[in-house]
């Protein structure tokens, strides 16, 4: 994920979130904070996502993986949330069933395809339950953002 | 036998309608279909339809009364599923009323 910015500074690790608009907002003030998205990224994924839901019912647990459109991103970035306890994001095929989300992979993309390899090699990550499931259980920050990065960088070589 | 072309649209065109598309050009690749998979925005759809022989569908709001076959590809982004999405686009695309 060379073209990525992703580090274990942005990841947030077992916090409790009422909402899915607190992490997205926690999550994006990282990424603003490192000038990797502009300032109105939170507000433009918020408001994607009450028309476009990415709430995806993976096992053993349900990511998601909010984005906002490409003129919000600065430098293509992935922020990730782990949650004590799951928050509801809408179904990416129907915004009226809602998913219990416990782990939030916020992107920050550019339009291209530049991102291809990467975003696919994401997606086959939480696929494997096997995956999800070590993401969950990883120790600390800074070994999930390993686990991610080793993932990722892996699955980019197979696509 | 023509090339098929399929949409696929999202919200923007660029997260998740791309992982789809790129599975989807993958998955039938390897099962000997020769196929034209476009990502596009939501927005972008309409214009696109009449030269199109299926839509994979992540998205709400797709119209019904639209005259194309739709498959909801959201088995592709889940992984839970894969093999029945494929198989519902060949039998459309080869065995449906468009061709």
């Amino acid at each position: 994920m060379s073209d990525v910015a992703f580090d274990e500074t942005l990841v947030v690790m077992d916090k409790s979130f009422q909402t899915k608009e607190e992490v997205i907002e926690t999550l994006a003030a990282r990424l603003i904070e490192k000038g990797y998205v502009k300032p109105a990224f939170a507000g433009a994924v918020l408001e994607r996502e009450s028309k476009f839901p990415t709430g995806l019912p993976t096992k053993p647990v349900c990511v998601a993986i909010p984005h906002a459109d490409p003129e919000y991103c600065i430098k293509p970035c992935l922020a990730v949330a782990r949650l004590t306890k799951p928050v509801k994001f809408g179904l990416m095929t129907n915004p009226s069933v809602q998913v219990d989300v416990s782990m939030v992979f916020l992107l920050g993309l550019h339009k291209g395809s530049d991102h291809v390899t990467f975003l696919c090699a994401l997606t086959e990550m939480f696929q494997e339950e096997k995956y999800l499931k070590d993401l969950m259980e990883a120790d600390d920050a800074r070994k999930l953002a390993s686990m991610i990065e080793k993932g990722v960088s892996m699955r980019e070589g197979k696509t | 036998m023509a090339k098929f072309r399929i949409l696929v649209p999202c919200g923007s065109g660029i997260a998740s309608s791309t992982i789809c598309a790129q599975k989807i050009r993958k998955g039938l690749g390897e099962r000997g279909l020769d196929v034209e998979v476009k990502q596009l925005a939501f927005r972008e759809l309409q214009g696109e339809i009449g030269k199109a022989d299926l839509i994979v569908s992540i998205t709400p709001g797709l119209k019904s009364d639209l005259n194309i076959p739709v498959v909801n590809g959201l088995p592709l982004l889940t992984g839970v599923g894969e093999k029945a999405v494929f198989d519902e686009i060949i039998s459309k695309l080869t065995g449906g009323t468009k061709q």
